[in-house]
């Protein structure tokens, strides 16, 4: 037994909410990504700099994850401290691909 | 989710809505009111859609439901404060129940 069983068998983890938790972020991560799509969209953002403002974007909302919603302490929340940095953090690409263009060519008089 | 971050939201949405349409009002005048079709969107307009898009991911963090924590026993001390342990079959044994106890109670009780 190597030291991280160990650790999980004396602090054992609910995954009851883990996965509740998961849900959660993976909600945030698709709204806020498609928003993230419309102001692209707006912006007439093209090629590398939409996906740029993508995951600029994606880090925003990290962070504001980070700190008001985990409350500067992810590993309390999650399985590791990485899964609110990079965890779901392309889920919503395909999103806001979608909605970038249809605003990119809406906004277009 | 709480009035707050609902108001952040709609005003957030209200934003992009005025940013959107002004984009394509500029754009619209590009067209057909200028010859110099190359100028870029006014700063303004940049301006109202990022702070639009930052207060509707702050509006959205805001109203999401609390994070539960992900360690066992704190889990099990929320549930409990509930009245919903996942232990609760081993706190109510009937084998174990004193039932000449529970009768003498009874009796004094009605008493």
């Amino acid at each position: 037994m190597d030291e991280k069983e160990r650790k999980q068998a004396i602090y054992p983890i609910s995954t009851e909410s883990l996965q509740q938790n998961g849900k959660n972020v993976y909600y945030i991560r698709s709204v806020t990504s498609t928003i993230f799509g419309v102001s692209a969209g707006i912006l007439g953002l093209e090629s590398y700099y939409g996906f740029l403002f993508y995951f600029a974007g994606t880090a925003f909302v990290s962070l504001l994850l980070f700190l008001l919603l985990a409350r500067g302490q992810p590993t309390e929340y999650f399985a590791s401290a990485n899964d609110i940095w990079i965890g779901n953090a392309l889920t919503g690409l395909s999103s806001f691909v979608l909605t970038w263009t249809l605003f990119y060519g809406l906004v277009d008089a | 989710m709480s009035f707050i971050s609902t108001a952040i939201t709609v005003f957030a949405l209200l934003l992009l809505f005025h940013a959107g349409y002004s984009a394509y009002e500029f754009s619209h005048y590009l067209k057909h009111l200028t010859v110099n079709s190359n100028a870029t969107l006014p700063i303004d307009i940049i301006t109202e859609t990022i702070v639009a898009t930052g207060l509707f991911a702050l509006g959205q963090v805001l109203g999401a439901d609390k994070l539960r924590p992900v360690s066992f026993a704190k889990w099990a001390k929320g549930l409990e404060r509930e009245g919903k342990s996942p232990f609760s079959f081993l706190e109510r044994r009937p084998g174990y129940m004193n039932v000449t106890k529970l009768r003498e109670e009874y009796a004094s009780t009605k008493k």
